[in-house]
């Protein structure tokens, strides 16, 4: 009997051992939590690089889809012939540096959707802070290309949150709201990045619904449930896309920019 | 468990009015608990434990087995054995339905959170629990061809196993192919490319699908054979209920494999669509092909008993490994399911991120899955034991029972 035991013991055990041995021969990738990222008035470029690295394998997730050549475009190794992200970045928009085309590619990912390609990927300076994200540039520029981010990019107050920085070079919502509070409707469309999803005076996406005669289809309430709480109604023809709004927005304005932002919208009939 | 699930599925999937600024008192209870995935999951859990709860069954009797002293001792724990290996794998066959449907139900809530479950930091989780279920498979096929050997006229079919064999290594070598994995720029670099050329083809979801599909026909067909070994059908439409039966089969497995390789050829929208038709040519299949053969088997000439009993000791190790398997693998999809929201306490309403809040590697979550396994298998030997003590075993020796009798309680 106790032979039996053994062998039975023994077999529980070798199937735990091996099972748990596979586990740890393959590839071992944690989740990390978000951390701050502090970076000097000396940055270096290597050290802006190095921190920018990090992120992009680590909080950023961004190897997730990109380098897989099938969610979204290879950044670091060649895409279509056109060399790694570093060596192209400057070329994709005309009039636009390879640090601008990458930095609003960041903050409104829906605006440069590569043909072939889902608008899938989130809003990244609402995820990370304004310095994670100069450091994911300067790591990206890094790749077959030069690297020109400095520290007078990264704006000096900037925090670790996942409040969104303000439109071109970041910069720290704050309390106050987005564009430092400002109540003009523009501004707030700006920094909010609604046009990376929506087209508005014949400017912007139109992955979203058109907002030019938004005021013609719902009135002022309905505008402003709609921001706060983006999943209470979902325009006719768009049901595919309930969910990708970010519900956020109700935290990242003041009672007078929402009011503003709603005023503004409400009177394109 | 239902009201467990409410809250670890609130967790994962909150209602999509519910904002980091949500005022909690402001939320109705049952709007909370009826999120996204609280029905997928509570059904994927029923299923699982009818699965677990067969397999410990089967483990549970096997030991009784091997430490049995007289043949009715055998016989009876043979048959329980048999019969929580039966439970297992048939709720196992339709676990994987359930799990699709979980999966999609993540994908609809959020496409971020499915993509980091099924390509992010837990896509290596896949290829093992491939393999883990190639293992669930290939044990559970093997006990069943084993199990033949005690059946009179089993032999007939036994010359078919090997093919059998070879779709189930096939199929579970084809769904632990990786494809998209994550990747640092020097792994992407190393392997000079996403994916590899050739396998890369074998790693996506259309082969996948088209492999498990094929590997729960195999399963079905080999308790098809078990279930029929030692009778042979009387009525006289026998021949063209076989014939019929064989068709089944045959279409079943040319819609799995045409949504399979036509899957190559659509987007990945319409890719997933296909899975449904793979799904219902298959359940289709094992519905009409077990109701056929339930007809056939009226007044089917019995070929002889089933030799309860005569089983070599190898065929209860293999239930072991069954149990230790399903409850690693439980444990397993347990990390997966909580792991996905990574820093996130409840997924995008409240972060969490103090340092205990790391979503450890597979590796480390590994050890404590293992070490989780063996306390709980600990505890149920216990019990068991304890059980035992009470125990007064009534089995009386051969010829003093009632003609029939297997076994009497306890």
């Amino acid at each position: 009997m106790w032979a039996t035991n053994a062998k039975i013991v023994g077999i529980v055990l070798g199937t735990l051992a091996l099972y748990t041995l596979i586990a740890n021969k393959i590839p071992q990738v944690q989740s990390e939590v978000p951390q701050a990222l502090t970076l000097g008035a000396n940055v270096t470029p290597e050290q802006l690089v190095a921190a920018g690295e990090k992120v992009f394998n680590g909080i950023g997730g961004c190897p997730t889809c990109h380098g897989l050549g099938t969610r979204a475009p290879n950044l670091l190794t060649d895409e279509k012939g056109q060399g790694p992200i570093g060596a192209r970045c400057g070329k994709r928009e005309p009039g636009k540096s390879c640090k601008q085309y990458l930095y609003e590619s960041l903050d409104q990912p829906g605006a440069y959707v590569v043909e072939g390609y889902q608008p899938i990927m989130p809003v990244m300076t609402k995820q990370l802070s304004p310095q994670q994200v100069w450091a994911v540039i300067a790591f990206l520029e890094s790749q077959g290309g030069t690297v020109d981010v400095t520290a007078s990019d990264i704006p000096a107050t900037s925090s670790t949150s996942t409040t969104s920085p303000t439109g071109g070079g970041g910069g720290g919502g704050g309390g106050g709201g987005l564009a430092g509070g400002s109540t003009d409707p523009k501004a707030i469309i700006q920094a909010a990045g609604c046009l990376a999803c929506h087209k508005l005076d014949g400017q912007g996406q139109v992955i979203a619904p058109d907002l030019t005669h938004v005021g013609s289809r719902r009135n002022a309430e309905s505008i402003r449930k709609k921001i706060l709480d983006p999943a209470s109604s979902v325009t006719k023809g768009y049901e595919k896309l309930a969910g990708i709004m970010p519900k956020s927005f109700g935290t990242m304005m003041n009672a007078a920019q929402l009011e503003a932002l709603v005023q503004y919208l409400g009177a394109h009939k | 468990m239902f009201i467990a699930n409410s809250w670890l599925t609130y967790m994962m999937s909150p209602p999509r009015d519910i904002t980091p600024t949500t005022d909690p008192t402001t939320i109705k209870l049952w709007h909370a608990i009826a999120n996204a995935t609280w029905m997928p999951i509570n059904v994927h859990r029923v299923i699982a434990n009818v699965v677990f709860g067969g397999a410990i069954v089967g483990a549970y009797a096997s030991y009784r087995f091997l430490a049995a002293r007289t043949d009715e001792e055998r016989a009876h724990y043979d048959w329980m054995g048999y019969v929580g290996n039966f439970i297992a794998m048939s709720a196992l066959i339709v676990l994987p339905f359930a799990g699709y449907w979980l999966g999609r139900e993540i994908y609809q809530y959020d496409q971020s959170m499915g993509i980091t479950m099924m390509g992010g930091f837990m896509s290596w989780l896949w290829v093992i629990q491939a393999f883990l279920i190639a293992v669930l498979f290939l044990t559970g096929n093997y006990y069943l061809w084993i199990g033949m050997g005690r059946i009179p006229g089993a032999e007939r079919f036994q010359p078919y196993t090997k093919y059998l064999l070879i779709v189930l290594v096939l199929g579970a070598m084809v769904w632990g192919t990786p494809h998209t994995m994550i990747a640092d720029s020097k792994e992407l670099a190393a392997m000079g490319g996403s994916h590899h050329p050739f396998l890369g083809a074998l790693g996506v979801m259309s082969a996948k699908n088209t492999a498990v599909n094929l590997m729960i026909l195999t399963t079905f067909l080999s308790f098809l054979l078990y279930r029929r070994a030692n009778t042979r059908p009387v009525v006289p439409w026998a021949r063209t209920g076989t014939i019929i039966q064989g068709a089944m089969f045959a279409v079943a497995a040319a819609v799995v494999l045409f949504y399979g390789i036509r899957g190559y050829f659509v987007e990945a929208i319409v890719r997933i669509g296909f899975s449904v038709y793979q799904v219902l040519a298959v359940l289709s299949c094992i519905v009409f092909v077990t109701l056929i053969d339930i007809l056939m088997a009226r007044g089917a000439q019995s070929l002889g008993a089933i030799r309860w009993g005569k089983m070599p000791p190898r065929s209860q190790y293999a239930l072991f490994i069954l149990a230790v398997t399903f409850t690693w693998l439980m444990g397993l999809m347990g990390f997966a399911r909580s792991g996905i929201r990574q820093y996130w306490h409840v997924w995008q309403v409240m972060q969490d991120t103090s340092k205990y809040a790391a979503t450890p590697a597979l590796g480390y979550a590994s050890k404590m899955i293992s070490l989780c396994v063996l306390i709980f298998l600990s505890l149920v030997s216990f019990v068991f034991w304890l059980g035992g003590l009470a125990e007064k075993s009534t089995f009386v020796a051969s010829g003093e029972t009632e003609k029939g009798a297997r076994h009497v309680g306890h």
